[in-house]
């Protein structure tokens, strides 16, 4: 069993069925498909790695040695564990926000663009806030990059309910929208008083968070998304809202039967994930040098949420281990880039190759099931490793 | 505007919308049979690095055609195994499969040609001389120069139509985006014809991905493809799922996006004073897909069975 999946959801995706409930298009049971065994993850990781090992030598590096560098970069030092926890906060955030969307049966790849708007808000906003006493102005910069997250979700949440738009068509035009709205403003009305680069002033510096420790990148922001770690699977596991996010999430069709007010649990659903979304760069960059808004801010930090999400078997605190994870490959890369020659974006195959490990392991299931002659669907169910 | 001007401009509509094209006309047929996929950035990149690296070592550019599309290829082997017998959500392997090219290339091209910011220079494909064509008006002056490509698209884009409209085996990838159980009941095996539905969408979005570099610049750069898959998207559902529509969809696309550089070069403003930002511009197919989406501007109807694995 993953952390934190209870039966009961496999059990209503079973009832439902991977052809149940297909209303809104693109998917019927996604919990059943994705949460699986934990006992194959590690095999998934080896692969991924393994995989990564076969690029390295492509260009020429030693695994090994490019396998320590990044080790040593993630954790060798008190300084590299420090920068492995900053890499992972937007990372938890951008995971938090794919995992509820998940949970719900909500195919939401929007968080990319909900963290472009709030950021784009919060520097508009910036020198207005910086009036403020400091808590105070912390928490609106905070509150206005989640609301302006939120906002943005809700879009794609109202066009999915009222107009029956799959989301996830709508959630990549309105990334589209809101990389062509940061690149218009920081070109142009929000450009920097020298105005020699496309990037914004940084926040008046009254809002900057304090530094928690010397020379590190250590900020008081990195805490917040493990506060809302424990929130958010409070409220999944332990409240009437959470319960009737998953009931959605299993089958949309057996949770309106049963009484769920469907239309508002997915509203609701896509306005906490956007908010979620919203708060991860407006953490960074109240807590990080430069403090500025550029183009490549995010550099894709919202499309990584799914890979978090999934190795963290969409489990909250699975999905902190696994940004935590993330976060180790991201500050070591740069280490291997240095030592071993392996660009830093190699990290990004090692990502995609552990969700395909993980995405298809259900699959390899109910195949090998089929193949010893007991399929039909309830083969397809969740019982991904045996 | 003259008519050599106009030429200009609907020519430069034609090279910006060559890879759109292409790669929705590949989605057009892989979302007929009722797969989508989110990562035909992923073959755009992957393509265009591909042709671009064979063409840099054997200087010949059709070698750097068949490398792309076959790299291409390889991709959408892998997103048809994943999606196709092993069911595994769409949405999700196609949103991987963006950052597994992202990487990919990105790693590759500095491990090949190292980091120095040395810009990558080869050879184009060469232009098609099209003989009396090219005397017409207008017309001549737009197909004037341009290579089989772009060419290419606009001949496939009719010929899809007439394949998915009027033939059989067009009406048998239909059934398999609408209702895959009637088609299975009818004898077709749903797996492999999906799964060839993919291979054809990612041997097209292959030759989009080839323009970039081969076919266009003469270079690549780490993620060249900047979104156009996306669009590519896009252009699927604006044009109706129809390769028509597709192909009038990707022109007005291509327009746009010509239109931009125009505007900044003709200095054009706006009644009230001030240019529009391009970025507003390149905004326009996205906020058009939405509102095509919501049914404000008439219905589009996806594939029923769109995104949804077949399991009998």
């Amino acid at each position: 069993m993953p952390l934190g999946a209870g039966p009961t959801d496999e059990q209503i995706a079973g009832a439902d069925g991977p052809q149940g409930g297909t209303e809104p298009g693109f998917v019927a049971s996604p919990n059943s498909a994705i949460l699986s065994g934990a006992g194959s993850l590690a095999l998934s990781v080896g692969g991924a790695l393994a995989v990564g090992a076969l690029l390295m030598v492509a260009v020429g590096s030693h695994p090994v040695t490019a396998y320590a560098a990044l080790a040593s970069g993630a954790l060798g030092s008190s300084y590299a564990l420090t920068e492995t926890v900053v890499r992972a906060t937007p990372l938890l955030f951008a995971g938090l926000a794919v995992l509820v969307s998940f949970r719900c049966g909500i195919w939401n790849i929007g968080a990319e663009g909900q963290m472009l708007m709030a950021s784009l808000a919060v520097i508009w906003a910036g020198p207005a806030l910086a009036g403020l006493p400091l808590w105070v102005g912390w928490a609106a910069a905070l509150a206005l990059g989640a609301a302006v997250g939120a906002g943005w979700s809700l879009l794609a949440g109202a066009l999915r309910l009222y107009r029956g738009v799959p989301e996830v068509i709508s959630t990549l035009m309105l990334n589209l929208i809101a990389y062509q709205l940061v690149s218009w403003a920081v070109n142009g009305p929000l450009i920097e008083a020298a105005r020699s680069q496309p990037v914004s002033n940084p926040l008046p510096q009254a809002l900057w968070l304090p530094s928690l420790g010397g020379t590190t990148r250590l900020h008081l922001g990195v805490g917040l998304p493990w506060i809302l770690v424990g929130l958010v699977a409070f409220a999944l596991a332990r409240t009437a809202f959470g319960f009737r996010l998953r009931a959605v999430g299993a089958g949309e069709r057996a949770a309106r039967a049963c009484g769920v007010p469907v239309g508002g649990v997915v509203l609701s659903t896509f306005a906490l994930s956007g908010a979620l979304a919203g708060l991860a760069p407006v953490t960074d960059l109240l807590g990080l040098y430069p403090h500025r808004l550029s183009e490549g801010l995010l550099s894709g930090v919202g499309y990584q949420g799914i890979p978090v999400a999934l190795l963290g078997g969409l489990s909250p605190w699975g999905c902190a281990v696994s940004a935590l994870f993330f976060g180790g490959l991201a500050s070591g890369s740069d280490a291997m880039e240095q030592m071993a020659g392996v660009s830093s974006v190699s990290v990004k195959v090692l990502q995609a190759v552990l969700v395909f490990f993980l995405v298809a392991r259900p699959g390899v299931g109910a195949l090998r099931q089929l193949a010893k002659g007991r399929g039909g669907p309830s083969a397809l169910v969740g019982e991904g490793d045996e | 505007m003259s008519a050599p001007e106009w030429s200009l401009l609907l020519a430069a509509a034609l090279r910006v919308s060559a890879p759109l094209l292409l790669a929705a006309l590949g989605e057009t047929v892989s979302e007929a049979a009722g797969i989508i996929n989110i990562g035909l950035e992923a073959y755009l990149l992957v393509s265009a690095f591909a042709a671009a690296v064979v063409t840099q070592f054997t200087q010949n550019a059709w070698l750097g055609l068949l490398a792309g599309v076959g790299c291409s290829l390889g991709l959408a082997a892998l997103f048809g195994l994943l999606v196709v017998p092993l069911r595994c959500n769409q949405v999700v392997v196609g949103a991987a499969m963006n950052l597994l090219a992202l990487g990919a290339t990105g790693t590759l091209y500095r491990g090949i040609f190292g980091v120095t910011g040395k810009v990558l220079s080869v050879p184009l494909l060469p232009a098609v001389s099209l003989g009396p064509v090219e005397r017409l008006p207008l017309l001549g002056g737009v197909l004037h120069g341009q290579n089989a490509l772009p060419i290419g698209g606009l001949l496939i884009a009719p010929l899809l139509w007439a394949l998915l409209y009027r033939t059989r085996a067009g009406l048998v990838l239909r059934s398999l985006g609408e209702r895959p159980e009637a088609a299975d009941t009818a004898g077709f095996s749903v797996g492999r014809w999906r799964f060839g539905a993919v291979l054809a969408g990612g041997a097209l979005a292959g030759v989009g991905g080839a323009y970039l570099s081969i076919g266009d610049t003469g270079t690549f750069i780490e993620g060249m493809s900047s979104g156009r898959g996306f669009v590519a998207l896009a252009i699927v559902i604006f044009g109706r799922w129809n390769p028509l529509g597709v192909l009038a969809a990707s022109l007005f696309y291509g327009l746009m996006g010509a239109l931009q550089f125009h505007v900044q070069a003709l200095g054009a403003v706006l009644p009230w004073g001030g240019a529009i930002p391009h970025q507003f511009i390149l905004m326009l197919p996205q906020v058009m897909t939405l509102v095509v989406l919501a049914g404000l501007a008439g219905r589009a109807r996806q594939p029923q069975a769109l995104g949804i694995p077949y399991d009998r």
